[in-house]
């Protein structure tokens, strides 16, 4: 998994590498959209997941819908792509299909810095931990980095992350199931 | 399955509507570890810091399986800081100090010593 850094350098711990990973995560954000675009585009072509935010997304694409934009960077090399929406969850695409995770409303965000990395530290581990990278388990793997990102936000730094244990985040995970489960006939 | 995390760690002040601190620490590789090991061991860490980086959060997130052979340290430079202050929506922010330190040496960073990793 790649952390936000400048896209060259991600580009060259990429060539480093003695062996493909199975699967390449790559963050990213607009400053370097700005800046370096022609480095960026290039590490994003190798790279199998790419995470930005809403803007980040429209910056990279040129398109306002986040379904155009995610095809059109889609084209530029990742198979899948996830659009955070910080408090408004996150979109996870791949070919045609979209799968959404919402954010649990909390009733106080102390502080954000870091909730994207903590969601894909979330994602990725999941991934990892249960040896399956398919498009299904990265529906799980998104849920776990958005009720791990719910945790972060809650206090100052990473203090959060250091107390919370295995019992806290199956209740907080329940309380995802919870947000969205509801039943429907459809005729 | 191996995982391997790249990316900063460092020093962050940030300022909120509803707080402040001084010096704590944070970064991109930083945070994904400490989240990801609540899932997963062993993590390789690739990162660089200065010698300002405590101790005491390096053994914490070894505890936690993360690996440290991949972090660089320069004992006589600075770890990257970052301060910030978040306006009322708690989104978008301004960035108030960007000190890079030590990631300036950062494209010299050794991936020798790490093995192969799966993602």
């Amino acid at each position: 998994m790649l952390g936000n850094l400048m896209p060259s350098l991600q580009k060259k711990i990429i060539e480093q590498l003695p062996n493909r990973p199975k699967l390449i995560i790559m963050d990213t954000m607009n400053f370097w959209m700005d800046i370096a675009m022609e480095d960026l585009l290039k590490t994003i072509s190798m790279v199998d997941l790419l995470m930005v935010n809403d803007g980040e997304a429209r910056q990279l694409s040129g398109e306002y819908s986040l379904v155009k934009a995610a095809q059109k960077i889609m084209e530029l090399g990742p198979k899948y792509l996830i659009i955070k929406k910080g408090e408004h969850g996150a979109l996870l695409f791949h070919e045609k299909h979209v799968f959404f995770a919402p954010a649990l409303p909390l009733e106080e965000v102390f502080d954000p810095t870091g909730a994207g990395d903590t969601f894909a530290g979330g994602f990725i581990g999941h991934l990892a931990h249960t040896k399956d990278i398919s498009y299904n388990n990265m529906k799980t793997a998104i849920i776990i980095g958005s009720a791990m990102a719910s945790f972060v936000v809650e206090k100052f730094g990473t203090e959060r992350l250091q107390e919370i244990t295995k019992e806290d985040i199956s209740r907080r995970l329940n309380q995802f199931v919870d947000l969205v489960n509801f039943d429907m006939d459809v005729q | 399955m191996s995982l391997l995390i790249a990316g900063t760690m460092a020093f962050d002040a940030i300022e909120t509507p509803f707080g402040k601190t001084d010096r704590i620490i944070g970064g991109s590789a930083t945070y994904a570890a400490w989240s990801a090991s609540h899932f997963t061991k062993p993590i390789k860490q690739i990162s660089i810091i200065g010698g300002d980086f405590p101790d005491s959060e390096i053994n914490a997130l070894k505890e936690r399986g993360v690996q440290f052979e991949g972090v660089e340290c320069i004992q006589n430079e600075k770890s990257f800081f970052w301060s910030g202050r978040y306006h009322m929506d708690m989104n978008t922010r301004d960035t108030l100090i960007t000190d890079l330190n030590v990631l300036e040496n950062l494209i010299r960073l050794f991936l020798n010593r790490i093995r192969i990793a799966n993602f």
